[in-house]
């Protein structure tokens, strides 16, 4: 009796763990997601292509042997490129620079039909993370980790016209491998340990917790888009958006998963990420972060096989 | 054992190591991250997925900046011709601009940066014999005093971060950057 017991609750244990992870997604959910993270990248490389001088090139200040010091030594990799390869010269990494930018409007449009390739984008863009750290933001960081994933991912055989047609493909029976499924759920779990993670440092924040922190960060002329001194006449209002600001990002990694409130808890999201994108700028960060929000929206539990 | 739950069950396992790094390695500082980080540290480095995330959750701090001055060779007067990013309402929503701002900030924390950053400017200006850096902020009212004050949102004052620095040209080039000299 016992020893069925225990196999039943087994049986049971892996039956959710595989439906969880090996979960399929829909094809037409995987093709608009890369298409849309593809896309703001490809925004992101080419803005930053013309301050390439800036930042990699003669006028920055940060050489080649300089750039491994500025790695925090808790995030330095053992495979450390500025370390392995000889120094590059500038008219190179401008060359390289150019062919990521036009590698993620590859990626974007279906032309990397194969895991290695996107891999390699991944590869390219871990050199050019490494190359001047100084100056890393929120989209390098996180576009980093869903272009590893999606290095995991095989393509959909979808094209661009296909999306006029998108209610028959929303439902296709097309089948993903195993590798893809996982990497996708990988990358939505990802998402929600991120957002949890950040909610709970602002909660060690001293004006996050009295609910200040927005004030300031409105009253940064170096962050801010506009004058946002009308604000002042609404001090409450202040104080409310910068708590729902920290209970969005603790509550969404649960929320999210539930059926019922999910399209509330994106909507949400889409909002908070608009705000920060309309008040800070931060136009391709906001993107990056709404984008795997597409693979949330077309969950389909009915799309999960037995084990 | 069929090939095909042979494969899921090696990718369950990668799954549970993988979810342990992206769980452990952003609070390395606690206890359960001291004693299992060694085991996921190389792994989450490698693949990026060590940051802690308070990089998204600063506590907002005041516009910082640089102010950069130059001694020429003859002269005894400092010209304050640089600053980064320049005083004032920027308003500036280019994603460049912010990497610039970034960039200073992570100066202000990191002195040896800050010395690089001016063996470039007298590796750039040979006619340079000291390059002098002031960091200073521009402060914003607190929000009790905009209530209570009636002080405005936007920043009213500047202040000095840290002592203003002096950066000797000749002996910066010629250490190459290894070490900092500098007279007050």
């Amino acid at each position: 009796m016992r020893n069925f017991l225990s196999r039943q609750i087994a049986k049971s244990v892996w039956t959710s763990w595989y439906q969880f992870w090996f979960a399929q997604q829909s094809p037409l959910a995987v093709f608009v997601f890369r298409l849309v993270f593809g896309l703001v990248m490809f925004g992101a490389y080419l803005n930053r292509h013309f301050a390439m001088s800036d930042f990699y090139g003669a006028d920055s200040f940060v050489s080649w042997d300089l750039a491994p010091r500025l790695m925090y030594p808790g995030l330095r990799p053992p495979l450390y490129f500025m370390e392995i390869i000889p120094e590059l010269s500038h008219g190179f990494v401008f060359g390289l620079h150019l062919l990521m930018t036009f590698g993620f409007l590859a990626l974007a449009i279906g032309w990397l039909k194969y895991r290695f390739l996107v891999f390699f984008l991944w590869l390219l863009h871990q050199f050019f993370l490494q190359r001047n750290f100084s100056i890393v933001y929120g989209i390098d960081m996180i576009g980093g980790l869903w272009l590893l994933y999606l290095s995991l991912v095989s393509v959909p055989k979808l094209r661009l016209r296909d999306l006029l047609n998108w209610r028959h493909h929303l439902h296709s029976k097309l089948q993903m491998d195993a590798l893809s499924a996982v990497s996708l759920r990988l990358l939505q779990v990802h998402l929600c340990v991120i957002y949890f993670y950040t909610g709970a440092w602002k909660l060690r924040g001293f004006s996050w917790w009295d609910g200040t922190a927005l004030w300031k960060v409105l009253g940064n002329q170096q962050l801010a888009t506009l004058d946002f001194s009308f604000l002042g006449h609404f001090p409450l209002a202040i104080s409310i958006l910068t708590f729902s600001t920290v209970v969005f990002e603790l509550y969404f990694p649960v929320l999210v998963w539930i059926a019922k409130v999910r399209p509330m808890v994106l909507l949400l999201g889409l909002f908070f990420h608009l705000g920060i994108c309309l008040s800070m700028g931060l136009f391709f960060f906001s993107a990056v972060m709404v984008a795997p929000y597409i693979l949330f929206y077309f969950h389909q539990p009915r799309f999960s096989q037995d084990p | 054992m069929n090939k095909n739950l042979f494969f899921k069950i090696c990718v369950s396992v990668f799954l549970v190591y993988h979810l342990s790094a992206i769980i452990v390695m952003p609070n390395q500082s606690s206890f359960v991250g001291r004693t299992l980080s060694p085991y996921f540290s190389k792994y989450s480095n490698q693949l990026g997925l060590s940051y802690d995330w308070s990089f998204f959750a600063p506590e907002p701090t005041d516009p910082l900046h640089l102010k950069v001055g130059f001694i020429d060779f003859g002269s005894r007067d400092t010209v304050w011709n640089m600053q980064v990013p320049p005083l004032g309402p920027q308003f500036d929503i280019n994603p460049n601009s912010r990497r610039k701002t970034e960039q200073v900030r992570r100066m202000l924390m990191d002195v040896s940066l800050l010395k690089e950053f001016a063996r470039h400017l007298c590796l750039k200006r040979r006619s340079t014999k000291y390059v002098v850096i002031a960091t200073f902020a521009e402060k914003i009212a607190l929000f009790d005093h905009f209530l209570l004050l009636g002080q405005d949102l936007a920043p009213n004052q500047t202040v000095e971060t840290q002592p203003e620095r002096t950066f000797d040209c000749e002996s910066l080039i010629s250490s190459q950057g290894e070490d900092e000299e500098f007279f007050e």
